[in-house]
């Protein structure tokens, strides 16, 4: 079984039923994706498969092949940051910052698909939890960034 | 809490190669540092020879931004920026005991207080022998030196030499006996919003959490534990296991069983196949029902006295009117987003374990005790952890992980399931409290009698209550006194509750019931009179000058009155040496509140950061919401029924109400802000749901779900 990474395509030794959460994390090394509920609840394992944002705890491994799967790794080229990332370091976002790269991704596809969102559009699409509660962060760094 | 009664630092710079290192020991009465010379175990400070400085943190960074915090303190004295600093989770030394506690832990809110003085005491004895060492260099007075940006400046020729070249000449001074600490005026750092330190690794998945270690050739494990709170494990085939994992390795331990695998999807699936023969125990027939009425049978007792003030007499000479109520809170859940997890690693020097733990003395003795070592042999690594709120406090965890590695002869990493985590938690015991409220003819309060019935948490679970208890827990009745309203009769007694549940230290602890219950009454109260209950609450502040301008503070931060069909509620508490005030604004839809703004102001002395100060109240208050709107930990057949965050459920962002914090700037003592924004928040909404529909509540969560 073979995914593709980050750009690069990798061969897979997992069982074919291995979420790709625990691939990414276990096999590949990728720990930017987190583990919090394992049921598609939280959105700490978010990932981007072919552009749009997924819980990586729910996907079959074998379910993404061939599909482009990318992870708060690959989200920007090594030494570069997303302009999600600087906003948030800017308001301040993160506490503990465990939930921040499935956050940080969720938002990098909605404004992929949505550059103009408003606050309804990021209550109805955010539904990554954050048990810090830097929601209001979150919504102030995503105001900033839309010049609101 | 207890405070500082004095002050005295010991100072000591360890010699030997390029490195210049600092410890300070601050404490009363004054205590030799037990690290041998030469050990640079004690180390709070190190600036190498490039010139990089490390900065070594006792307290665990969960979120709080406590690391940031510490490169502050260092860099306000040490003159650098604070950028430029390193952070690294300080190993289990004598200097690095939080000294409220005398042990190395995070906890109370203390850390801030706890490092205030020493961080910047060790910053300005590194930066008087970096002076000293320059000076010696030039051959001038150090009093012609300049300190800044890492720099040493000579104010006569202009010449510069950089802390890294000075640092091996600076390690071979003696430290400074008594060092001056920059005037509040003359900060730069401190005082002024800072970046949090860690923050880019933490935006780019670099950032390493517990879950995220990795040691060489170490398995992954996932556990399960009795079903049945206090049940143990009887016998384990582990065949099944097998079967479906060949690699899979069984691991019994007493009150749970272990399954490693190369990978945590492995072990977990291997896991589920086991079918293990538990031993309930005495437990078995536990349910939430029998939890509340231990706490009514509890409330029956005789209990301790806490406090008592005024004159009953007199004050049953101007009651006219009594209320009598009763509030009852459930067991809560830590659950922090990061899962338990604990790796060690048990090697011929020693034992090394790695978590992000909060309590690592504790942790280090506990492993050395069940592994028949000694506990010098024990290394704790301290990982940033994925939030915590108490959880990491308990060290059990860390033991069964140390056990399973011993039994597997690798390094083990164990992390648990969610489902594990909010079964097998230390619960936020639950509590229940009787109050009787005396109303004099102006419809004011003066006579406040309050039974308060919550388990002790310094004795097992299992124990049966003394009655009469030999001693009043702390933790237990914290925020129920002192009662801070002007009454002419106040009572508090406390009845601990048999609860045979483990129960532990969450987030505000006493303070998040105990506030609910205080705050919320006096809305029942103030409301059964017809008196506005802000209004109320000031009259009742005359002799409490801070708590009253907190909470004329808050109120201005709404300029006008609630538009049609809003409703607001107030609550103040003060905690961890904070005084909080809280407002929020909702609209009812059928019986759901509706949150729309939230406010919040908080007198902590000065905010050492008030970015982090408001950011601890935003994330107190949210903490707050999700107990008092969905909070609850309910038990059947001795078995937690709650498994995952859609039966545990979190505030969300589309449920999250506009928050303003406001800073009150005080000359008090520094308070503690990591937990003093979460107990105001419960009786403000409560509070608001009593003015939109005249109903208090006496249960929560809000949202039950037994009715």
């Amino acid at each position: 079984m073979q995914l593709s990474v980050n750009g690069a395509l990798h061969e897979i030794k997992s069982s074919a039923d291995t979420p790709l959460l625990w691939v990414l994390r276990d096999e590949l090394g990728l720990t930017g994706t987190k583990y919090g509920c394992g049921k598609g609840i939280c959105g700490a394992c978010t990932v981007h498969l072919e552009g749009s944002a997924i819980p990586a705890c729910t996907v079959a491994a074998a379910d993404v092949q061939g599909l482009a799967i990318v992870t708060i790794e690959g989200l920007v080229p090594a030494g570069q940051i997303h302009p999600v990332q600087q906003a948030w370091l800017d308001a301040g976002v993160s506490q503990c910052g465990y939930c921040q790269p499935g956050m940080i991704m969720a938002v990098a596809a909605l404004l992929r698909a949505n550059p103009n969102p408003t606050d309804a559009d990021l209550a109805n699409n955010i539904g990554v939890q954050c048990r810090c509660g830097t929601y209001p962060r979150v919504i102030r760094a995503l105001r900033t960034m839309v010049g609101r | 809490m207890t405070r500082p009664i004095g002050r005295r630092a010991m100072l000591r710079a360890i010699g030997g190669g390029a490195c210049l290192t600092v410890a300070c020991s601050l404490a009363w009465p004054p205590r030799k540092a037990s690290a041998a010379p030469g050990d640079r175990l004690n180390a709070m400070i190190s600036v190498a020879g490039d010139g990089t400085v490390t900065v070594s943190a006792p307290p665990t960074e969960m979120g709080q931004g406590v690391h940031t915090l510490l490169v502050g303190l260092v860099a306000e004295e040490l003159e650098i920026d604070p950028a430029d600093a390193r952070v690294q989770a300080a190993p289990v030394a004598p200097a690095f005991e939080n000294r409220y506690y005398g042990t190395m832990v995070t906890g109370g809110s203390t850390s801030a207080i706890a490092w205030f003085e020493p961080f910047r005491i060790a910053g300005a004895a590194a930066r008087h022998m970096l002076v000293a060492a320059a000076a010696e260099r030039w051959g001038i007075d150090p009093t012609g030196c300049e300190a800044a940006a890492g720099r040493i400046r000579n104010r006569t020729s202009g010449d510069i030499l950089p802390y890294g070249v000075l640092a091996a000449a600076a390690s071979r001074l003696q430290p400074p006996t008594e060092v001056g600490l920059k005037p509040r005026s003359a900060w730069r750092v401190l005082g002024r919003p800072m970046r949090r330190h860690e923050g880019p690794q933490k935006l780019a998945g670099s950032a390493v959490f517990g879950i995220d270690l990795q040691v060489p050739g170490m398995l992954v494990g996932t556990i399960r534990h009795s079903p049945v709170i206090g049940g143990n494990l009887r016998s384990v085939d582990p065949g099944p296991a097998v079967r479906r994992v060949p690699s899979a390795q069984v691991v019994p331990l007493e009150d749970a069983v272990a399954v490693l695998a190369p990978s945590f999807w492995e072990a977990s699936r291997a896991l589920e196949a086991l079918q293990p023969d538990w031993d309930p125990g005495p437990n078995a027939g536990l349910d939430s029902a029998a939890i509340g009425a231990s706490l009514d049978a509890a409330l029956g007792r005789r209990g301790a006295l806490v406090a008592e003030h005024g004159d009953a007499a007199q004050a049953d000479a101007e009651i006219l009117k009594r209320l009598d109520l009763r509030f009852e809170v459930p067991l809560l859940a830590h659950a922090p987003l990061e899962p338990l997890s604990a790796t060690v690693s048990i090697g011929p020097d020693g034992v090394d374990a790695w978590a992000p733990t909060q309590s690592q003395t504790a942790a280090r003795d506990a492993i050395a005790a069940r592994l028949g070592v000694p506990p010098a042999a024990v290394r704790i690594h301290t990982t940033l952890a994925g939030g915590s709120f108490g959880r990491n406090l308990q060290v059990a965890h860390m033991v069964e992980t140390a056990l399973t590695a011993r039994a597997a002869g690798r390094p083990v990493k164990l992390i648990w399931s969610r489902e594990e985590d909010l079964r097998h938690d230390f619960y936020r015991p639950p509590a229940a409290t009787a109050i009787t409220i005396g109303l004099d003819r102006d419809g004011r309060p003066v006579s406040w009698q309050q039974r308060l019935a919550v388990p002790d948490l310094r004795r097992a679970p299992a124990e049966i209550p003394a009655d009469p208890p030999a001693s009043v827990d702390p933790t237990a009745v914290e925020g129920a006194a002192p009662f801070p309203y002007d009454v002419s009769h106040h009572r508090l007694t406390w009845h601990d509750a048999g609860i045979p549940v483990p129960m532990g230290w969450w987030r505000s602890v006493g303070h998040s019931y105990n506030a609910w219950f205080v705050e919320h009454a006096f809305d029942i109260a103030a409301r059964a009179s017809g008196r506005d209950p802000v209004a109320l609450r000031l009259a009742m502040l005359a002799n409490r000058p801070r708590h009253a301008a907190v909470l004329r503070a808050d109120r201005d931060l709404w300029p006008q009155p609630p538009a049609a069909g809003r409703f607001r509620g107030t609550a103040l508490h003060a905690s961890f040496g904070s005084i909080v005030a809280q407002s929020v604004e909702i609209s009812m839809q059928g019986d759901r509140p509706v949150l729309h703004r939230a406010t919040c102001a908080i007198d902590c002395g000065m905010a050492l950061d008030p970015d982090a100060t408001r950011a601890q109240m935003e994330g107190g208050m949210i903490f707050g919401l999700s107990a008092a709107l969905y909070g609850e930990i309910t038990v059947r057949n001795g078995r937690v029924q709650q498994q995952n965050f859609d039966q545990y459920r979190l505030l969300s962002l589309r449920d999250t109400p506009e928050i303003d914090v406001t800073i009150v700037d005080s000359d008090a003592d520094l308070g503690g802000v990591g937990e003093a924004g979460v107990p105001p928040i419960a009786p403000a909404l409560c509070n608001a749901i009593l003015a939109a529909t005249g109903r208090p509540t006496f249960r929560l969560p809000i949202h039950r779900r037994n009715g």
